[in-house]
């Protein structure tokens, strides 16, 4: 007994073995320089990786700690952001500002290729390293890899900081004279982009070559700087070597672990957390999607609603309104809530209704229903998709079973008959942070927004908001108004009276009409206190038609600022402001929204705000967006002018539950009163996102 | 013993009495099994799954329909008059060692047996557990190939053996020492065709080699090098892979 006990197990054990055939190991990725972005250790490299690896990077040495975080949008593109902590400097002299906190500094790197290795070629690529005008280490390069076995050799041309040592003449310069000297000063208020020095100035060649040696985790780079350090915004900093040495440990496929030293003086070490955006997931605990029964009930005499209903609910994230059984067709009207990926939602829909619902039911009708309007319709061919769950064929596939059309729902028989008007109510939570403040490197507001409204109609309601801090320490605030004066209206400096007044305030109040003009048309007009900064009135209309790659919406608004002082009082200040906007996903970019608005701001300034958002395959999106309009530079301020990143992430992607929810971090380096835009109550083009969906 | 004697004579029994008119016949090992009803593909595996020795990772799946293997022939004889142009090209430019090895590669793809394969997953022990893997099998005709693990890997294209041992432990680029390789052989890239799975490309060179697995039963394509190739022939290794993918590989 005990003996084929063994065997058995052994059988299992062999069998699972079996089962795991085509071992790969996990390809690793192209390791982070100490300035975040793939490269040697202080110099960058040409090579990238796959698009989506994600690193958090962070990197300790002596006088600089460097925190970063890179991203390889497309396989021509990588992005860095970083922070530095300047360890031999204060952030400001006065102590009473800024206390005993060290000096930091922001700046975004860029690289692209524009060359692919091949056989005998190399990759070559051209960067920027912090091109935001008061950038510490700003530098351009031109860099070319070429691996041979185990070994990757990295030649390059840096400009800037990275070329301060002039070990070559500036070739540029030979072209031309104005290339031989670097500008000094940065353009505007800083944070323009100062392409007049690109390429400027002192170059100098560098190189390195990495080795990965035979035992797999590590990986051993040497380079040739540079950079002399005698101009460093640190101090100057000892050179005894131009030679610099690694070490990179690879833990495991999320973690990497360095060790560096420098100049021939100075040790360093980081540590670096990568992610896939394109693949990352997590297990779930999904119920299992419904059987469909061998035999299909008889007819509908007998049919549970109640439980069809939850069904849909619990086992397909489903929340019905309504539904009308005719003629061969059920009609279901509702909303998804849990599951992003559109055919899995369908798929699980479909198997609760045939699993109710007798095979004379030839229609199954999904339209999918937001703020009260039908947004599309997916019609089910039943018959089609039955026999493609029951896999009754080699080649039946699910997907081709159903297809997305108008919503055509105006006289059904519905099967409840709901009352348009009535109270509802909500509370969700956020969260915001600011880093790189004077008081605090970190400061943060947390707490709920509790909602409640009245429906008047299917068209009409009234809504309101509360906020609710319950954890923040934006009361260190050692100033509320900054010093800056110019005649630019403070239309969003004063966000530090606003947000710190009171724990409970009023964000908005107001009345809401939409409606679906036509075919494609969307409208809506709104009244009353709009956001925490502006009571006005305003309305959009907004083209959008079904699975197009293309929707213009267009919005108009007068409002007057609200007092910070009080809920309700306003200021004298009052502005017309409104744009057009275009919601673009270009063809030849893959899974990418552009969004172009043009119009008037609140500080009645004009001009344009473009928002670039890629989405990975994980469903994380990555953008960046500036303002650029017709406020000088000296009016804007620091930063000269509007301009942000976000990460979006699914909180799917944290749960064991499937869920359709998303979190968006924002990182505004700097935000000033030029190019700011009326946040409405409600964006029509967000509404109606199901009609395209660019989210999934 | 007895059970698998009397499945054998059910089966055989079945095929004998319902060979007039069967709406599945699948072709295995010389054998035709017939079936008056449409069979799951769990039935199917599992009755000729009678000997512990078969190894099913690398077994195929074909369909004989004659309108696919009619369609995968006309696309043969196009490719095969690509390839004799791409040899008159060679030879016209004096390319004789080029010309040489186009001229292997068609008088290897000429006799090359085709079939539409069909990748879905065969294993008796993965089909019956999943209704998703265990599809009805569609009226026609098929031909199972499953046989005991390979001991070698079959070669094609700019290579001279057609054949050679499967190594253990060990990754694309491993087999390159043993491949005598024709000129005009790329140096840098093998397609790799499983006998259950969609081709793949293994990066073999000495800038870009990265670690993949060959699977038994698997035919390792060798390409020509793209900068051989005149721009109106650029494509012409996807179009052997495509072909080559529905290979009928002998039992």
């Amino acid at each position: 007994m005990k003996k084929s006990y063994l065997a058995t197990l052994v059988s299992l054990y062999c069998a699972s073995v079996a089962a795991e055939q085509g071992f790969e190991p996990s390809t690793k990725s192209y390791s982070q320089m100490n300035h975040g972005g793939v490269g040697l250790i202080q110099m960058p490299t040409a090579r990238h990786n796959e698009p989506g690896k994600f690193s958090l990077n962070y990197q300790d040495s002596q006088e600089y700690r460097l925190w970063s975080a890179s991203v390889q949008l497309f396989p021509w593109m990588e992005a860095t952001v970083r922070y530095t902590d300047v360890r031999t400097r204060l952030y400001s002299d006065d102590p009473d500002f800024s206390g005993d906190q060290t000096y930091k500094d922001k700046g975004i790197d860029a690289k692209f290729r524009l060359w692919q290795e091949s056989e005998f070629l190399p990759d070559v690529s051209v960067g920027f390293r912090d091109f935001g005008g008061t950038g510490l280490f700003e530098s351009e390069y031109i860099a070319a890899s070429k691996r041979i076995g185990p070994f990757d050799f990295h030649i390059g041309l840096g400009w800037g900081y990275l070329g301060s040592k002039g070990n070559i003449t500036n070739p540029f310069c030979d072209l031309k004279d104005s290339f031989c000297v670097r500008p000094g000063e940065f353009s505007g208020s800083g944070g323009k982009v100062d392409y007049q020095k690109f390429f400027k100035g002192t170059a100098s060649l560098y190189g390195g070559i990495e080795y990965q040696t035979p035992w797999d985790p590590l990986l051993l780079k040497l380079e040739y700087d540079g950079n002399n350090y005698v101009n460093d915004f640190a101090g100057t900093l000892v050179q005894d070597s131009a030679y610099n040495i690694a070490a990179v440990y690879t833990y495991s496929d999320a973690l990497d672990f360095n060790l560096n030293y420098m100049r021939g003086n100075t040790f360093g070490f980081g540590v670096n957390y990568k992610v896939d955006f394109n693949s990352v997931k997590q297990l779930k605990l999904d119920p299992t999607p419904k059987v469909v029964p061998a035999v299909q009930v008889a007819n509908t005499d007998n049919l549970d609603r109640t439980q069809m209903n939850r069904d849909l609910y619990l086992n397909a994230g489903f929340m019905v309104i309504n539904y009308a059984l005719k003629d061969n067709e059920i009609v279901v009207t509702g909303r998804q809530i849990s599951y992003r990926d559109e055919h899995v939602a369908l798929e699980r829909i479909g198997r609760v209704l045939a699993s109710h619902l007798p095979a004379e039911v030839k229609k199954y009708r999904i339209v999918e229903v937001e703020a009260g309007l039908p947004q599309v319709e997916t019609v089910i061919d039943a018959e089609k998709f039955v026999k493609a769950v029951r896999k009754e064929s080699l080649t039946a596939v699910v997907t081709d079973s159903y297809s997305r059309k108008e919503p055509e729902v105006s006289n059904e028989p519905w099967a409840v008959e709901l009352s348009e008007s009535g109270f509802g109510y909500g509370a969700e939570i956020f969260w915001s942070q600011t880093f790189g403040n004077p008081e605090r490197f970190y400061m943060y507001q947390g707490g709920v927004l509790l909602g409640a409204g009245y429906q008047f109609n299917n068209n009409f309601s009234v809504q309101t908001t509360a906020k609710v801090n319950l954890l923040t320490n934006y009361d260190d605030f050692n100033f509320k108004v900054d010093a800056f004066n110019n005649n630019v209206p403070r239309v969003r400096t004063y966000i530090r009276e606003y947000v710190s007044r009171s724990d409970v305030t009023m964000e908005n109040l107001y009345g809401h009409w939409k409606d679906e003009l036509a075919d494609n048309w969307y409208a809506q007009a709104y009244g009353g206190y709009l956001e925490t900064m502006y009571a006005g009135v305003g309305g959009e209309v907004l083209y959008k038609p079904l699975d197009s790659s293309l929707a213009i919406g267009v919005d108009l608004n007068y409002v007057r600022q609200r007092d910070y002082d009080s809920e309700v009082a306003l200021f004298d200040y009052k502005t017309m402001t409104g744009h057009v906007s275009f919601y673009w996903e270009p063809f030849f970019l893959k899974d990418t929204l552009i969004t172009t608005s043009l119009g008037q701001y609140l500080a009645k300034d004009k001009g344009v705000t473009v928002d670039f958002a890629k989405r990975f395959d994980s469903g994380i999106v990555v953008g960046a967006y500036a303002a650029i309009t017709d406020m000088s530079s000296e009016e804007y301020g620091e930063g000269s002018f509007t301009k942000g990143f976000y990460v979006s992430i699914p909180f799917d992607l944290f749960s064991l539950k499937s869920a359709t929810g998303r979190g968006r971090i924002p990182w505004i380096p700097i935000s000033r009163d030029g190019g700011q835009m009326l946040n409405r109550p409600m964006n029509l083009n967000d509404l109606t996102e199901v009609r395209s969906p660019f989210l999934r | 013993m007895i059970y698998r004697f009397l499945l054998l004579f059910i089966v055989v029994s079945c095929s004998l009495t319902l060979q007039a008119n069967p709406v599945v016949r699948v072709q295995f090992n010389d054998v035709f099994l017939d079936y008056a009803q449409q069979p799951r593909l769990s039935d199917l595996v599992a009755g000729v799954n009678t000997s512990a020795n078969l190894y099913w990772p690398s077994a195929s799946f074909y369909s004989l329909s004659s309108t696919e293997i009619h369609s995968l022939e006309q696309k043969k004889a196009k490719l095969l008059q690509r390839l004799t142009e791409l040899h008159n090209y060679y030879a016209q430019h004096g390319d004789e060692g080029l010309a040489a090895t186009t001229k292997k590669i068609v008088l290897e793809l000429t006799p090359l047996q085709l079939a539409k394969k069909i990748v879905l997953p065969l294993d008796p022990d993965t089909v019956r557990i999943k209704t998703s893997l265990n599809p009805l099998i569609d009226a026609g005709q098929y031909l199972l190939v499953v046989a005991e693990k390979p001991a070698t890997v079959a070669l094609f294209g700019a290579v001279e053996n057609s054949s050679t041992l499967l190594l253990n432990a060990s990754e694309a680029a491993d087999y390159l020492s043993d491949l005598k390789l024709l000129e005009g052989a790329s140096a840098s890239f093998l397609y790799v065709v499983p006998a259950n799975a969609d081709p793949f490309i293994a990066k073999v060179g000495l800038w870009n080699r990265e670690f993949k697995a060959i699977p038994a039963g698997a035919t390792l394509f060798v390409p020509l090098e793209l900068r051989h190739l005149p721009s109106e022939f650029e494509d012409i290794n996807q179009q052997i892979l495509d072909l080559l993918v529905h290979k009928v590989v002998a039992p």
